[in-house]
């Protein structure tokens, strides 16, 4: 990978900060009058997610990371490891419960999902937005219940816990913000 | 903020009608002063020996007149575009001009971002006899003048420091402001600020004015005499410089300066800029000759200040970036 200067950085651009791939999320040219010019950045840490600032130098260069995004489609897991296939190579790659980021919660057969590798490395995993998927359990609402309760909780077809409004009921398909994990609306 | 005459007009119309109000405004302000405009080169064979600042510089090529004996006949002559119209206005009044003041394009290289526009206006006037603080006075007026009335801190450099952090730089060493967890937290390396006006800068430009009151005017006095550029010591504290900056929150305004006057402290201080321009491997322009020349016929006792015109704009107008109070911002230039 090369090098790039910080008049090079932009948003999402992805460097190498600490010897970790990181993302730049914002990038400032800051100077005064009479001093030395420098850019502030809010870099994302693609392993671990965190933002941190930085302060570069105008001028100093950083090592650009091997990151790339590929498309792939979720086929099965043993509980332990998640394995999806390039739908274009019908390459396959295996990644551990630990690097899903709790993407696992949302994930039908073949759902297709972000992946970002680090040079062969898969380091995290975006599933589609929304998810549409079935309740399959959930207690019927009782009555006065919602003088207290607003929701219930939910299980859906995934596994996955949420909570819903108390009109719906097992068997209704529920659409659900993978990003929050909440519940959007109805679903067909 | 002016009104314009129609709201169908572009924004950029719109823009362009609120400088123009705004470039009135500022020459009714020197007019009824009665301070002289003049103006100045942008060319000129010399340049501002500053070591944060980079320069544009052009080639002049002689077509057959003037050119000196022995000149090949291609030579070209290395001119620079001013940073500032500072040398050109201390020459001015080297020659017995009066109070004068100039309404100048700037230019300094690789400036670009959300305050900062590689060309850019800058206001700059001269008032014989005056001290600091009546420069700062009168500054704070033009700025109210075009910007609007806010209310007004004033400090000096070392309590902006207290205000902010707490602790003074003149009482600690300089491991411990090297070490202290405030550049920690905005990840600056330490090999990024090789002397300590470097850490100073940093820790002022980068933690303490971004502290400061957001609606109001901020005026800081008595800068370190490291950072005094072309001001007088401080008579009574000579490791203080007689040097103020304005603040619209956290943006410099204006920079302002009872002027130095002796030219072999001007030259002494451009010859430690060049060595330390060369150590940072930054391109070294020749000395001004003719500055040095005109300053040994003797500056009058004056203070001077350069305000950033198109910033005062930006308050105006509200605009989020310098860019957007440019009708050709850098990128459509």
């Amino acid at each position: 990978m090369g090098v790039v200067s910080t008049n090079e950085f932009r948003k999402r651009l992805r460097i190498m900060v600490d010897g970790q791939p990181c993302m730049i999320v914002e990038n400032e040219f800051v100077k005064p009058g009479k001093g030395q010019a420098f850019n502030r950045v809010k870099i994302k840490n693609l392993l671990n997610g965190r933002v941190i600032e930085r302060t570069y130098k105008s001028g100093d260069t950083a090592e650009e990371a091997d990151i790339t995004y590929t498309t792939m489609q979720f086929l099965y897991t043993n509980g332990e490891t998640y394995t999806f296939m390039d739908t274009k190579s019908y390459e396959q790659v295996e990644i551990p419960k630990d690097s899903m980021d709790g993407a696992e919660r949302w994930l039908l057969e073949n759902t297709e999902c972000e992946i970002a590798f680090w040079g062969d490395k898969p380091i995290s995993v975006t599933p589609p937005i929304f998810m549409d998927l079935v309740i399959t359990y959930t207690e019927p609402a009782v009555k006065g219940d919602t003088a207290n309760n607003v929701t219930k909780k939910a299980t859906v077809e995934t596994g996955a816990e949420i909570n819903i409004p108390l009109f719906l009921d097992q068997g209704m398909k529920v659409r659900v913000d993978t990003r929050t994990g909440e519940y959007v609306e109805r679903a067909k | 903020m002016i009104e314009s005459t129609e709201n169908s007009e572009s924004p950029r119309l719109q823009l362009a009608r609120l400088r123009a109000f705004l470039f009135s405004k500022a020459r009714a302000f020197f007019a009824e002063r009665q301070i002289l405009e003049v103006d100045t080169p942008i060319v000129s064979q010399g340049v501002s020996t500053d070591v944060h600042l980079d320069f544009f510089s052009t080639q002049y090529h002689p077509l057959g007149y003037s050119r000196p004996i022995g000149l090949p006949k291609d030579a070209a002559q290395t001119a620079f575009l001013q940073t500032s119209p500072e040398p050109h206005l201390k020459r001015l009044l080297c020659a017995g001009f009066p109070d004068l003041y100039q309404i100048a394009k700037c230019f300094r290289n690789g400036e670009f971002g959300p305050l900062h526009n590689p060309e850019f206006t800058m206001v700059e006037w001269y008032r014989r006899g005056y001290q600091l603080e009546e420069m700062q006075a009168e500054t704070l007026a033009f700025c109210q003048c075009l910007a609007g009335e806010k209310p007004i801190r004033v400090l000096t450099w070392e309590d902006a420091w207290r205000k902010s952090l707490g602790f003074s730089p003149f009482e600690c060493s300089e491991s411990e402001l090297r070490s202290h967890p405030a550049l920690q937290k905005i990840g600056v390396q330490d090999k990024d600020l090789p002397t300590l006006p470097d850490v100073w800068n940093c820790f002022v430009s980068q933690i303490i004015e971004p502290t400061f009151d957001a609606n109001a005017y901020t005026i800081v006095r008595h800068f370190p005499i490291e950072q005094a550029s072309q001001s007088l010591p401080h008579p009574d504290h000579p490791q203080l410089a007689l040097r103020f900056e304005i603040y619209a929150g956290g943006m410099e305004l204006a920079n302002g300066y009872e002027e130095l006057l002796q030219p072999e402290e001007y030259r002494r201080r451009f010859v430690a800029d060049l060595v330390q321009r060369e150590g940072l491997q930054k391109p070294c322009p020749p000395l001004n000759d003719f500055f040095l020349k005109d300053l040994a016929g003797g500056l009058p006792a004056c203070s001077g200040v350069a305000v950033g015109f198109d910033r005062l704009v930006q308050l105006a107008s509200g605009a989020p970036t310098l860019g957007q109070c440019l009708l050709f911002p850098w990128g459509q230039h």
